[in-house]
């Protein structure tokens, strides 16, 4: 505890030696925890918009003439219990109802028809976890197989589509976190490199007086955290100042890209911790680094 | 208290810095190492508090062989040995109570106790009234009665000093001589290497002289003066 107590002391005084180095190492901390914090938020936000889209995805199982109504109810009690999918049994009357509805004035047409041309379906909406182009390719061809069933559709490009947009955002995340993690560290350590040269001195006279290894390392390994504790504060206050000029017009945003769609705040208290913790950590990850680089002890 | 037992220090293909030395200190004893500029005087306390590792040889601190030192322990053994240098190495930007806290620092004790420590070893240096002076603004003698309370202040076994008097002048290098002949009396093993001939003559204490790297004369009084 004592020595707790000392090494967050000598850290401090370390910061305090050399401020505008550390500065300007905890505002590049900043830019990259503030970005990374936007990238997260995007990522979050395209998600929930991806899985909004992904929860209208619906497939229909168009049933043959010879399917009685009771075969076609039997046939989405079976789907549902079977996969888990919530199968609802429409009616070719139905059918023609909503076709009617859909054209709208024009829908008059049909009133003169001889015989109602519409087969009876039955419509199928997935599970979060059978959204996949796979899986729905998998769970159609098996249902066209289903005694009744003339042939199933699905929109397998609207799929695909969604699929690969997910892939995009989250590759771009992934590379956009490689950048700020190496960015990020490379940064603090070469402010620690400054600072390990600045104190060559002191670390020749703590070795002199018995220093273990640890002793000379712990205040330069906390100096780096608190840099990144720093840079995350600063990037949180960042969010925060976006969060109240933009919120009313995300919320807009979230409802134009999908009816009862909502985005999360830009920054709540559990992203401020981590974002706490992510600088924490890319902190420690450059002072460790600039350690065992520079610190030859 | 220190052993040495045909002692050999070698940089690569060069001769010897030092050569079969044998020689044992007494605890509470005071020792001149004396000898020209390159004799070895400073090899020989740069090996003891492990600033240099034995080529050939044994040595015995504190009753341990630090030939075959492991680098963990080197910590351990230098908070039993206080050194003193020519340049003082003081660290500028601390007060003279921070850098004599150092050597409390590393071991970690609390600050109160360091303090009160700091407090009472500054005094027996004399500078007590500096505690909160910082070295550039203190005179040559205090910066190394500074440097001194440092080694001193954890109550090392040994007390090592290279030329501690090597930038003073005639009147400062007496105060700083006659304390550590104090610190001696009150039983720390001091070794100090000089070639100030006048030293020698004057505190009349064992002088080991070395020349080439070699033992050449281990007397418990000097009677010539060699080097210089």
């Amino acid at each position: 505890m004592v020595k707790l107590l000392y090494f967050v002391r000598a850290a401090l005084a370390g910061i305090r030696a050399s401020p505008f180095v550390h500065f300007v190492a905890a505002l590049t901390l900043a830019v990259a925890l503030f970005s990374l914090g936007l990238a997260r938020y995007g990522y979050q936000a395209t998600r929930l918009a991806l899985a909004a889209w992904g929860s209208q995805v619906e497939v229909t199982l168009y049933l043959t003439d010879a399917t009685s109504p009771e075969e076609g109810r039997a046939l989405a009690e079976q789907i549902w219990r079977a996969d888990g999918a919530s199968a609802r049994f429409i009616p070719r009357e139905e059918a023609l109802a909503r076709l009617r509805q859909e054209l709208g004035e024009a829908g008059d047409v049909l009133t003169d028809l001889p015989k109602n041309p519409l087969p009876a379906s039955v419509e199928a909406r997935l599970p979060a976890g059978l959204r996949t182009s796979t899986a729905i390719a998998g769970l159609a061809a098996r249902w066209a197989k289903l005694p009744g069933v003339e042939s199933v559709e699905y929109g397998r490009e609207w799929v695909e589509r969604i699929e690969a947009l997910g892939r995009a955002v989250r590759g771009a995340g992934v590379l956009l976190l490689l950048a700020v993690v190496v960015a990020a560290v490379v940064v603090v350590a070469a402010a620690l490199q400054l600072a390990i040269a600045s104190r060559r001195e002191e670390i020749e006279i703590q070795k002199l007086v018995g220093a273990t290894d640890a002793f000379v390392k712990a205040p330069f390994l906390l100096e780096g955290v608190f840099q990144g504790l720093l840079g995350a504060a600063l990037a949180c206050g960042g969010l925060l100042v976006l969060a109240r000029s933009l919120g009313p017009h995300l919320s807009r945003a979230a409802a134009f890209v999908a009816q009862g769609l909502s985005f999360p705040p830009l920054l709540d208290w559990r992203s401020g911790l981590e974002l706490l913790g992510a600088g924490a950590a890319l902190g420690l990850a450059g002072s460790l680094l600039a350690v065992r680089r520079f610190l030859r002890v | 208290m220190i052993q040495m037992f045909h002692v050999t220090k070698r940089y690569g293909r060069e001769a010897p810095a030092l050569a079969d030395v044998n020689l044992s200190v007494a605890r509470g004893e005071f020792v001149f190492l004396t000898g020209p500029s390159g004799a070895g005087k400073t090899t020989l306390l740069r090996l003891i508090f492990c600033a240099e590792k034995v080529s050939s040889g044994q040595l015995l601190v504190t009753g341990r062989n630090i030939a075959r030192i492991k680098e963990a322990d080197v910590p351990c053994l230098r908070r039993k040995i206080g050194v003193v240098f020519q340049d003082f190495k003081l660290l500028a930007g601390r007060t003279v109570r921070d850098n004599v806290a150092l050597a409390l620092d590393v071991v970690g004790a609390p600050r109160w106790t360091a303090h009160r420590r700091v407090e009472a070893m500054l005094k027996q240096v004399g500078l007590a009234h500096k505690i909160d002076s910082y070295p550039p603004r203190l005179s040559g003698g205090e910066q190394q009665r500074v440097a001194i309370a440092r080694a001193l202040v954890n109550d090392p076994a040994i007390l090592l000093a290279d030329e501690p008097t090597g930038n003073l002048d005639h009147k400062l290098t007496l105060e700083i001589m006659d304390l550590l002949v104090d610190f001696s009396a009150r039983g720390t093993t001091v070794l100090v290497a000089t070639h100030d001939q006048t030293l020698l003559e004057r505190y009349q204490k064992r002088t080991v002289a070395l020349e080439g790297g070699r033992v050449v004369s281990d007397e418990e009084t000097p009677r010539r003066a060699l080097g210089a």
